[in-house]
């Protein structure tokens, strides 16, 4: 669905995107993560075709950003990491203007309108002024506004900054909802732990780069992502560990490791009587709880060796 | 109806505000009605509508989109499908749609004043006073997309100095067709107009221009390949429309009287050349840009080029190719000629040359943020300061160093082409330093 090949933009202090490549799969969700100042904005940003790059091309659903960007601009849907609303308009008037906007009809805008607001949420608001909304129900409006269209391309720049806990697990359940519906989404953010309820595979960036050169395949069927934490300290507990066939050890120290287990339930069972066996003291032993930030460290522990 | 121009008007014309708009207006009506305020009665409501559609207009104007990017709304409304022309549309119509209100009202009533005083100035009212507001805001409009392109629409000033632009705008058509003064006829390409037609014709088409200028500027904004093709026609509909003028008020009178032919020759260079300072005045300074564009040209991919040229070097290209077509005339030899040489026009060129690359090399210096400024002081030194230390000091003929003189001959084209590869060189190496700068992909 996206295919970006040797992407280079330039501020004039800056080189902010070093040749990226990357290529993201339909109807996927997909993290982009890195820390802040790698470049992330500007890549969604040239996504989106709003800036245009000093080189390399970008194709959304096979149209070129440089040739075609008003109808890469109709088939996407883009939230900014700072956006704004139209505080003294009605949520149903900011969503009817949204659908306008995209070349609706006054009849249908209405009616997509209805369908957003109840998409994300705000089906009892919509005759509130914008403004009167908290910050949660804000970034509902504003997603809203972004997919009134029914975009095939979802972009969202940080779209948890500043929810709470109860209004990122509502974000979570809307964008795999949207994912369902058959959207593609890229979704960016510097916090790990927000992008793993829902994203499918992961893009690392930093300093301008695609770190690691390729997207980091998440939620394998068949690789279960596994954390082993130990009672007493093991020096070989990451050579161990790697003699067994079916594991990909991520990330080791003395008393704890999170590997990566080809194979099902009856694999793990095997595994870890195994351990067992082999004199390990094993207090605790089960999915890692936080597979995405593993997943991350490990690519960028990967390219530090490389490199 | 068009979104933008839908969204403005749930904002603008609420029925409070319209309500408003109109017992206020009415009370003045019935004030000038009642209280003896003799002939100054009459210009009440012409008053208002310059108040209400000039100067609070030309504000909405300029408010239009940089108020979006200030409430980070812009590119929500650049993704959107609307077309550079409906956006155009719904910005300039639908942000200033209240003050039209009021505006249309106070029409209204000059129009009704006309009928009833004087009827024959009703159809040039009726035609003067929206053209002449529209102007305004779509001129505070066309500045505020040109300041976008270098990023200043942060302060509440920058929206004063669009709003100004159009003000003045506003003011130029005022003077030329309310000043009892200018009533006299026109000379204008061998014919003889009258005044007030040619310059309400003028309004028509500098308002048409300044309605190009805006789509134009928004579909660069919304990302649509734009080639700079009406720029090129502007900037020749300029030199023509300047060059067939019998007299130029801010021209030398022994000039007008005594070389005319050597006028409309001179004219449509200078016009060229006004241009290209105005517009590298205006746009940014991106090396970025400059790079690319060196990259292409490089690459042999002149569309690519032509669509990301900026318009001073347009403006530059076609003073150059008019410059030395005009010189070669000088040199030909034609009779009548009594000012024009061709060293002159040469000169002229070199000097225009190395005042480009005055703005480049303040506009691309490292940590230069304002650079804009310390051309123009720079300008203001080489052409008003300097010729006079050195005369003060004994050297002889230093005006020639600095102003393309008649009696300066080759000597002072050869000076001024100096001085511009000398300011180019430096250009050039601060460009060069930069790239060597940047990281390698």
């Amino acid at each position: 669905m996206i295919e970006v090949e040797n992407l280079v933009y330039e501020y004039p202090s800056k080189r902010a995107l070093k040749g990226i490549g990357l290529s993201v799969r339909p109807n996927t969700i997909t993290a982009l993560v890195g820390p802040n100042g790698a470049g992330k904005t500007t890549l969604l940003r040239c996504l989106a075709a709003l800036d245009t790059p000093y080189d390399g091309t970008v194709h959304i659903a096979g149209l070129n950003t440089r040739d075609s960007p008003r109808a890469i601009h109709a088939l996407l849907g883009y939230l900014p990491d700072f956006y704004g609303l139209y505080d003294a308009l009605s949520v149903e008037r900011c969503l009817i203007f949204a659908a306008l906007a995209h070349g609706f009809t006054a009849a249908k805008a209405k009616e997509a309108a209805v369908m957003a607001a109840e998409r994300v949420g705000l089906s009892d608001r919509l005759a509130n002024p914008a403004a009167e909304l908290s910050r949660g129900l804000r970034q509902r409006l504003a997603i809203a506004q972004a997919i009134v269209h029914e975009p095939k391309v979802v972009l969202l720049d940080e779209p948890a900054a500043g929810l709470d806990p109860m209004a990122r697990r509502d974000l979570s359940k809307l964008l795999v909802s949207l994912k369902e519906s058959g959207m593609t989404l890229v979704v960016s953010s510097h916090i790990l732990s927000e992008l793993e309820d829902y994203s499918d595979e992961m893009i690392i960036m930093e300093d301008g780069r695609v770190v690691g050169g390729a997207p980091v395949q998440l939620r394998q069927q068949q690789r279960a992502l596994i954390r082993v934490q130990l009672a007493s300290a093991r020096n070989d507990l990451a050579a161990l560990l790697s003699r067994h066939s079916g594991v990909e050890v991520l990330q080791s120290d003395n008393v704890s490791a999170s590997f990566r287990l080809l194979g099902d339930a009856q694999s793990r069972v095997s595994l870890l009587r195994a351990l067992v066996a082999e004199g390990l003291e094993i207090v605790s032993f089960g999915d890692a709880p936080h597979q995405l930030e593993a997943a991350y460290f490990a690519e960028v522990n990967r390219e530090a060796q490389v490199s | 109806m068009n979104a933008e121009l839908q969204r403005n008007f749930w904002l603008e014309l609420t029925p409070r505000r319209m309500t408003q708009m109109a017992v206020v207006l009415a009370l003045i009506l019935l004030t000038v009605n009642v209280t003896p305020l003799g002939r100054a009665s009459e210009f009440v409501f012409e008053f208002l509508f310059y108040a209400i559609v000039v100067l609070w207009g030309t504000q909405s104007a300029a408010l239009a989109v940089v108020g979006e990017i200030r409430g980070r709304t812009w590119d929500f409304q650049r993704l959107s499908a609307l077309t550079p022309f409906e956006m155009t549309l719904g910005k300039l119509l639908g942000a200033t749609s209240y003050v039209w209100f009021g505006g249309l009202i106070c029409l209204l009533i000059i129009l009704a004043r006309d009928l009833r005083d004087d009827p024959s100035r009703f159809f040039a009212d009726l035609f003067y006073f929206p053209a002449m507001g529209l102007l305004s805001q779509a001129i505070a409009l066309f500045a505020s997309l040109v300041a976008i392109r270098r990023r200043q629409t942060r302060t509440q000033f920058s929206a004063f100095q669009y709003q100004a632009v159009g003000v003045l705008a506003a003011y130029v058509v005022w003077q030329r067709l309310r000043d009892p003064l200018r009533s006299s006829d026109v000379m204008w390409w061998g014919w003889t107009i009258d005044g007030q037609e040619f310059h309400l014709a003028s309004l028509a088409v500098f308002l048409a221009w300044a309605l190009i200028g805006c789509y134009r500027l928004m579909r660069v904004e919304l990302q649509v390949q734009t080639y700079p093709t009406v720029w090129l026609a502007f900037i020749l509909f300029m030199a023509a429309y300047m060059a067939g003028f019998e007299s130029l008020s801010f021209l030398p009178q022994f000039l007008q009287a005594n070389d005319p032919l050597s006028l409309r020759l001179m004219v449509p260079v200078a016009t060229l050349a006004f241009l290209t300072y105005v517009a590298v005045l205006f746009e940014p300074k991106d090396h970025v840009l400059y790079r690319w564009l060196a990259e292409m040209l490089a690459k042999g991919r002149t569309l690519a080029v032509m669509s990301r040229l900026q318009c001073w070097m347009i403006a530059y290209a076609a003073a150059m190719v008019s410059g030395i077509a005009v010189a070669l005339v000088g040199m030909s030899g034609i009779s009548g000629l009594a000012f024009l040489t061709a060293p002159m026009v040469v000169a002229g060129l070199g000097f225009l040359t190395r005042d480009l690359g005055i703005f480049l090399f303040f506009g691309l210096a490292p940590g230069q943020k304002r650079g804009d400024m310390p051309a123009i002081i720079t300008l203001g030194v080489l052409y008003l300061i300097l010729p006079r230390l050195l005369g003060a000091a004994g050297v002889p003929e230093p005006a020639m160093l600095f102003y393309p003189l008649p009696l300066a001959g080759w000597i002072g084209a050869i000076f001024a082409w100096v001085e511009a590869a000398a300011m180019w060189f430096l250009v050039v190496s601060i460009r060069g330093k930069q790239t060597a700068a940047l990281p390698q992909t």
